[in-house]
């Protein structure tokens, strides 16, 4: 009798506790962005109002800059969080735009993932505010990478023109002349493999997707277009074919190894001189100085080997800006704030000597003093200047996926077990285009 | 009690062990203590020893007093929020999370009532869904309550821990028999005052055992504050670490090296739970032992 009043009384109680949580999640439904009236008078006035901006970014340094913004201007507050370094700050992203709340003013992203947030509405079209006035202000590298389409989506902040580090004591050891074509890399990279069997002229990364889209973009192939809902595929196309069978024939004569780059035994091959070039973006520098900092000296900057010896072209792997998200309710001051950090000199300059990015800024990527300036990890070479040439012989016209992030998840599934098991990277690409046509299907995509 | 008089006035016969035993055990005994030994070894390495020397033996500089210097002082000092972090979810989700289950063991195995045998069962069955498939809903339900990216949100929830109701259950069952809580009863006591007094007493081997087991599985907790935090300030030794690794990898840029910070921060990370170990080791193995001499 004793237990049985409280049993009914227990059952109330959960009734009671269930309905409130009902009635809790229908109260706090997510509101709907805020609607954009940005003009560039209000991103001007922004400046002088009093709000909190948060700022999600892993560049480590931002804060000190946003300490000089905030020194500035004092009205306004910026909040700077590293939400995790690429895919694990878009996880996150993605989760608080989908919860509707949580995420930040202003966020940092990738070129390759921005037309995913951009054409899912997640980030303001800033072309707009007056963004297209400072073309001008940006590399054209820089300022290509950030529209999606005929519109911009982001500030940029950092780019990657593509280079070649390679181990000047190998190459004398061995004798070999620094490639400039693609052919003479082949070349290179037999007789160093026949000479030493423990060495390769470069490793490739199974995981490698920007990697390999730099180098497919080099090659002249656009594998990718979006047009609204409207999304090509097409991996067969003669610039990725040309990527495909180059690779092919160098990983399937062992003369190039397929190795997971950074890994501990990645870094300490490419230390000891196992590896004897990196292709990679121009952001390597600065990794290479702090992980493997005794082979100091031993390396060397060169241009990406070209297809064509009398027009050389490069590709960008990596590089990122800054974006206004929708879901922002300040707007106008995240815009102003994004603005300041990439195109006034107090900044840019903070970006390129302090926190040693490569900078997005034509006054300082055509200055004297950022293109003499020798590296002595180098071996005192003028390492700018090579990054400079790499970005304005960029080809242009690489186009990124809605769903890059998915391509480049499941690109070690396709392209990378090519690698590793040193079979056709062309029957590899079919596949890879299958998974995507479908994926592209599934999400709504109207695949062309 | 008796058993145990007899046995100690007996000698106890002369144990060989075997020489595979001894192999087997040595075995074992490596596997455990190298990745120790080897994190002690790192700790004292700079980046550029790290990858050049050999990883189980010492580097060409002791570097271990500039990394420590590093790790308290890098980005003005989060790792020390970090492990203050870890603290707090620890202690106070860890107790919070014992005093929980100690109280649902006792009430399951003590007291007779419709779905007393169920509840355990459904809860361990519950267990069984994985974790990553409630992880979105899970941040959608908490984010429309506005409490995700807090500390309370991690401490909240680690005061669930399944394991440690059934761990609870069971010993109440074997320690607390039911004569004495008849008699109790039948003095008059009140079903608190019977708890507080006399319950709690028998249970404190039981308590501390879930109470480690809890700490422990908090401390090491890296995807539940994965899913929930955002904000580098909030976040635990897992996570916090776990972001350092990763600023030092990306597929389109490296920003930072910070493996020795890794390294070291993972050495220091492990140091309060072996002392919180060491200290409640006596009650642990009390825990263990106090079911079996009933």
């Amino acid at each position: 009798m004793h237990h049985r009043k409280s049993h009914s009384r227990a059952l109330v109680g959960v009734a009671i506790l269930s309905a409130a949580a009902a009635v809790l999640t229908g109260c706090a439904s997510s509101t709907g962005p805020a609607a954009s009236d940005l003009t560039v008078d209000s991103v001007d006035k922004a400046l002088s109002t009093k709000a909190t901006i948060t700022v999600w970014s892993w560049q480590p340094g931002i804060e000190d800059i946003a300490d000089a913004f905030m020194d500035e201007y004092p009205d306004i507050t910026v909040d700077v969080v590293n939400a995790g370094q690429g895919n694990d700050e878009y996880a996150k992203l993605s989760s608080s735009i989908k919860a509707g709340s949580g995420a930040p003013d202003v966020v940092q992203l990738e070129y390759s993932i921005l037309p995913q947030y951009a054409t899912a509405g997640d980030v303001v079209n800033v072309s707009a505010i007056g963004y297209d006035d400072l073309a001008d202000t940006f590399t054209a590298s820089a300022y290509a990478q950030s529209k999606v389409g005929d519109d911009v989506f982001a500030y940029p902040m950092d780019d990657g023109p593509m280079a070649m580090y390679y181990r000047t004591d190998i190459f004398d050891e061995y004798g070999i002349a620094v490639p400039t074509t693609w052919d003479e890399f082949a070349t290179a990279a037999e007789t160093l493999h026949a000479a030493d069997p423990s060495k390769y002229l470069t490793a490739i990364d199974p995981a490698g997707a920007m990697n390999a889209e730099g180098l497919i973009g080099q090659a002249g192939g656009v594998p990718y277009q979006t047009d609204g809902s409207d999304v090509t595929i097409d991996l067969a196309d003669e610039g990725t074919t040309r990527w495909a069978d180059y690779w092919s024939g160098l990983i399937a004569s062992d003369a190039v190894k397929s190795d997971s780059f950074w890994t501990d035994g990645w870094w300490q091959a490419l230390d000891n001189g196992t590896y004897a070039t990196w292709i990679a973006g121009a952001w390597a520098p600065s990794s290479m100085e702090s992980t493997i900092p005794n082979s100091s000296g031993k390396w060397a900057v060169a241009p990406v080997p070209s297809w064509d010896a009398d027009a050389p072209t490069s590709g960008v792997q990596g590089g990122s800006g800054i974006a206004v998200t929708t879901q922002s309710e300040n707007q106008a001051v995240s815009a102003a704030f994004a603005r300041w950090m990439t195109t006034s000199d107090t900044a840019t300059d903070a970006l390129t000597t302090d926190l040693k990015i490569y900078p997005t800024s034509q006054r300082i990527a055509t200055s004297d003093e950022w293109l003499g300036a020798q590296s002595e990890y180098f071996g005192g070479q003028e390492i700018n200047r090579v990054f400079s040439e790499s970005g304005q012989n960029v080809k242009e016209g690489f186009q990124y996926l809605p769903f890059q992030q998915y391509a480049d998840s499941i690109f070690s599934d396709y392209v990378g077990a090519a690698f590793a098991d040193k079979t056709d990277i062309s029957e590899a690409l079919v596949k890879y285009q299958a998974a995507l046509v479908k994926f592209a299907g599934e999400q709504g995509y109207t695949v062309k | 009690m008796t058993q145990l008089a007899t046995g100690r006035r007996r000698s106890m016969p002369a144990h060989r062990l075997s020489v595979p035993t001894i192999l087997v055990m040595t075995a074992l005994l490596l596997y455990c203590v190298l990745p120790f030994w080897w994190l002690i070894v790192s700790s004292t390495k700079s980046n550029g020893d790290l990858f050049s020397t050999f990883g189980l033996w010492f580097g060409r500089a002791f570097s271990l007093f500039d990394n420590l210097g590093q790790l308290f002082t890098h980005q003005n000092g989060i790792y020390l929020e970090w492990l203050g972090n870890t603290v707090l979810y620890a202690v106070v989700g860890g107790v919070g999370a014992t005093i929980l289950a100690t109280l649902g063991g006792y009430g399951l195995a003590s007291f007779t009532f419709p779905g007393s045998r169920k509840i355990l069962g459904i809860v361990i069955v519950a267990m069984a869904v994985p974790a990553t498939a409630l992880a979105i809903p899970m941040f959608l339900l908490f984010s429309s309550l506005g409490i995700v990216n807090t500390r309370w949100i991690i401490v909240l929830l680690s005061l669930a821990s399944p394991l440690g109701l059934y761990l609870m259950q069971v010993f109440a069952a074997q320690a607390v028999p039911r004569e004495l809580l008849e008699a109790a009863r039948l003095d008059g006591a009140s079903e608190t005052r019977i708890f507080v007094t006399i319950v709690s007493k028998l249970l404190a081997p039981g308590f501390v055992t879930v109470l480690l087991f809890n700490v422990v599985a908090i401390w090491n907790n890296y995807f539940l504050p994965l899913i929930m935090l955002s904000d580098p300030r909030l976040y635990p030794l897992t996570v916090g670490l776990n972001q350092w690794n990763s600023q030092a990898s990306g597929s389109s840029g490296a920003t930072e090296a910070l493996y020795n910070l890794v390294v070291t921060g993972s050495l220091v990370g492990i140091l309060p739970l072996i002392v919180v170990f060491v200290v409640l080791q006596r009650y642990w193995v009390a825990g263990l032992a106090a079911g079996s001499s009933r």
